[in-house]
């Protein structure tokens, strides 16, 4: 210790035993000029100074050719895309987002950018800043977490066109656009499903069946999801007179892989055998659970969401949830480019083709991508992709099963059966402890048998 | 003059480490100089960004550098800061009528955690290295935990209740800004400020009080100190106590004076406590130093938001380029404990 401490000696410099005179402590005037000269101050002042004159130096040189550029641009409708913290690279929401609004820039011709903030807290000086500017045309802000930061910044400019996706604004605003999904609908198709291979995995192995959830953080989203999958879960429960468990956690996080991974392990543990990844990034970390566990000789299968996310290990991914993010964005932009933006509210489900499973059409798109990318295992094509999918759906997945999801489709397409959107966490709490009672009806809303809703 | 050779070395080890940056670009497929351009000049259009994370970072500079004089590491300035905003937000939450009693829960409750750090050190010889980490954590895990099962709003539950209007430090409103107005049209936060005052006073104190000279003379020699009969061990538990506060100050103020709210994922507050280590490097440990290399990463902060829709570049690769350059300036500036020796050594040749 003694020796590193010989070390900041250097801080006490040759000028400096003058002040063991007490009576040089108090405060004179002339500090600050002593203070002028002293080495460390000098250097801060030279600091600033250096990044001031280089800054300014860059400015003047860089600002002709930025005017060229933006008149090169001139014309062309220009969009943000801004992504919430979690960001670009989760195979699922933000990617798909992404995918939308490249879409839009190649057969609409305009001009995206994107923007990924690097924390909660600048969110909304990012997008003041960026509405200020007053360069875009539209504004998309993907994902739940903007929408706090978009209740302050939308009315301060009320010129500046946004789109919300996956969220609305507590209010309305006539310059925001508000895309949500009823991620119910597609939870409970899901919920069928991973029952049903729950209970065939429970028929080979004779332990209890158990599905289970790896959700991110605990957001109306989710409780949407939650709602449903358990719904899912219990009509397949009610139908088939099984009896299959949901355990559902909330990481906490959507960009934490390692999280996911470690919940999951410890869910493999109580026995869940299917597991619903409702997490964006931080799921990738349970498919790399499940994908371990089978190497092991654990029959364990894994259900993406929002993409179609088989190709990322198609020997344990079965199938998955699709939230069609990109058609939001994508209509988003259309609408602006076409002079049709309204402000409100959209909300996207089954019927307007917002939600769905994937197919094998939708399979093959996005081990393409992946292809494309370089993402796909090692030594596979897209159509050995959907090969062993397929195969896998064939094994694993009762034609019960499929038939109770086009029952349940159809009364949700048709209006039969509306979810509950539960507009607080004790509403939501409630809902799932009647659901896991085995109350249905809890989730849906109550319009009596025969009884028209007039508006 | 060893003055000429010290700025210098500041200026070299920044443009060194603009240069890597500007190489860290050119891999990810952009333009260097554009981008480390848009880099230096982001700051034009998110004033704010700036401006609020250079004063934090200069409080959490500080709670590195001070105890550094008595050869503490204090690697916890993260967890001090949780533990400043998350009794900073308590307080205000429940007794909404000044921001000042949530201001001194923010700044006791790091002084706390200081002082613990500060007795295990002097009393039982815990190396304050790993005492600091691990309550880090503690505290990262204590502050989820509150915020999701205690404090969490209905309404968004990945964010807490927010602090209540009259419990808030209030802003400069733009139009007493002047000149600055149209920078920052919804005015300036108190908070740099108020770190700017902190980091003055601290420079005051160290160099132009008798105290302060005590606490530098038992820093560079405990021995000698002893024998003139500066009791070191209270002074070093001070150290620790008065760099806890600096940093639970931080979050408190981050709180109170700019996020009014903490996410569940803490990543309005992870970060500041260790990039504050950087700026006490780059700064060489003097309170005024600390704060200009502050405002440097401030700038970088708000560069990193913008080079992202200037330049086109994706938001890791901002992160990249940021953390290099920052690395490499402060590891640049570390060489000043052994470029001396190395000069003075050329010299006598």
């Amino acid at each position: 210790m003694d020796g590193e401490k010989g070390r900041f000696q250097g801080h006490v410099d040759s000028r400096e035993p003058l002040l063991l005179n007490p009576g040089y402590a108090p405060f004179k005037p002339g500090a600050i000029v002593e203070a002028l000269r002293s080495r460390p101050l000098l250097i801060a002042v030279a600091l600033v100074a250096v990044v001031l004159v280089a800054a300014a130096a860059l400015y003047l040189a860089g600002g002709g050719g930025e005017a060229a550029g933006a008149a090169e641009e001139e014309g062309k409708v220009r969009v943000l895309v801004l992504f919430d913290v979690g960001g670009r690279g989760d195979l699922s929401f933000n990617d798909m987002a992404a995918l939308g609004a490249d879409r839009a820039a190649r057969e609409l011709g305009v001009e995206v950018v994107y923007q990924t903030p690097q924390s909660l807290d600048v969110m909304e000086s990012v997008l003041d800043a960026a509405s200020r500017s007053g360069e875009y045309d539209l504004i998309v802000l993907v994902g739940f977490l903007w929408q706090a930061p978009l209740e302050n910044v939308a009315p301060r400019y009320p010129e500046q066109k946004y789109a919300l996706i996956d969220a609305a604004t507590s209010k309305p605003f006539e310059n925001v656009a508000s895309y949500v999904f009823r991620e119910q609908e597609v939870a409970s198709l899901v919920g069928i499903i991973a029952a049903d291979i729950a209970r065939n995995i429970a028929e080979r192995t004779g332990e209890p069946a158990k599905v289970g959830a790896v959700a991110g953080m605990n957001i109306p989203p989710l409780w949407r999801f939650h709602i449903g999958y358990l719904y899912g879960v219990q009509y397949y429960n009610k139908a088939t007179g099984s009896n299959v468990e949901l355990v559902w956690v909330y990481t906490g996080k959507f960009d934490d892989p390692t999280l996911g991974k470690s919940y999951t392990e410890q869910m493999l543990q109580e026995g869940v055998r299917v597991f619903y990844g409702l997490a964006g990034l931080t799921h990738v970390g349970m498919f790399n659970a499940v994908k371990e566990a089978a190497a092991r000789g654990v029959t364990a299968f894994s259900i993406g969401q929002d993409a179609s996310q088989e190709w990322y290990d198609p020997y344990t991914i079965i199938i998955s949830g699709l939230k069609r993010v990109d058609v939001a964005v994508y209509t988003a932009i259309k609408d602006v480019v076409e002079g049709r933006f309204r402000g409100g509210i959209i909300s996207l489900g089954l019927k307007e083709g917002g939600l769905g499973l994937s197919d094998e059409e939708i399979i093959r798109y996005f081990a393409e991508i992946a292809m494309q990318q370089g993402l796909l295992p090692e030594g596979m094509t897209p159509d050995d992709v959907v090969r062993v999918v397929m195969q896998l759906r064939e094994e694993w997945i009762s034609d019960e099963a499929w038939r109770l999801v086009e029952e349940l489709k159809t009364k949700i397409i048709n209006g039969e059966i509306k979810f509950v959107n539960p507009k607080s966490q004790d509403e939501y709490e409630r809902i799932i402890s009647e659901l896991e009672k085995g109350n249905l009806n809890a989730a849906l809303e109550e319009a009596e048998e025969g009884e028209e809703i007039t508006y | 003059m060893a003055a000429s050779r010290e700025a210098f070395l500041v200026v070299a080890s920044l443009a060194a480490g603009l240069a890597v940056g500007g190489v860290a670009l050119a891999f990810g497929g952009a333009n260097p100089v554009s981008g480390v351009y848009v880099l230096l000049t982001g700051f034009t259009y998110y004033p704010e960004i700036l401006v609020v994370s250079a004063s934090i970072l200069t409080l959490t500079g500080l709670a590195f550098a001070i105890p550094l004089r008595m050869g503490f590491f204090n690697i916890g300035g993260e967890g001090q800061l949780y533990a400043g905003a998350l009794a900073a937000l308590v307080v205000a939450l429940n007794a909404p009528y000044t921001p000042l009693p949530a201001l001194v829960a923010g700044l006791a409750a790091g002084g706390l955690l200081g002082v613990i750090v500060g007795l295990l050190r002097v009393k039982l010889n815990v190396n304050e290295v790993l005492s600091t980490i691990m309550l880090n954590w503690a505290l990262y895990w204590f502050t989820s935990y509150t915020v999701i099962t205690r404090l969490s709003d209905p309404v968004y539950p990945h964010l807490t209740r927010e602090v209540p209007e009259p419990a808030r430090i209030p802003w400069i409103p733009s139009s007493a800004l002047g000149p600055l107005s149209d920078f920052l049209p919804r005015g300036l936060p108190t908070i740099p400020l108020i770190s700017a005052a902190v980091a003055v006073a601290a420079w005051f104190f160290m160099y132009r009080t008798l105290p302060g000279l005590r606490y530098r003379f038992a820093g560079s020699n405990e021995y000698a100190a002893r024998s003139r009969g500066v009791n070191v061990d209270l002074i070093r538990i001070l150290s620790m106590a008065a760099a806890g506060c600096l940093a639970g100050l931080a979050g408190a103020l981050l709180v109170l004076g700019h996020s009014y709210r903490i996410d569940t994922g803490l990543s309005g507050l992870s970060g500041y406590g260790f990039e504050g280590i950087g700026a006490a490097l780059i700064g060489r440990n003097h309170p005024l130093g600390v704060a200009a290399a502050s405002i440097f990463f401030g700038g970088l902060y708000a560069g990193s938001e913008r080079i992202q829709v200037e330049a086109m570049v994706p938001a890791e690769l901002a992160s990249i380029v940021t953390g290099v350059i920052i690395f490499v300036v402060a590891a640049l500036s570390g060489l000043r404990y052994i470029a001396p020796r190395l000069l003075g050594a050329a010299r006598e040749v």
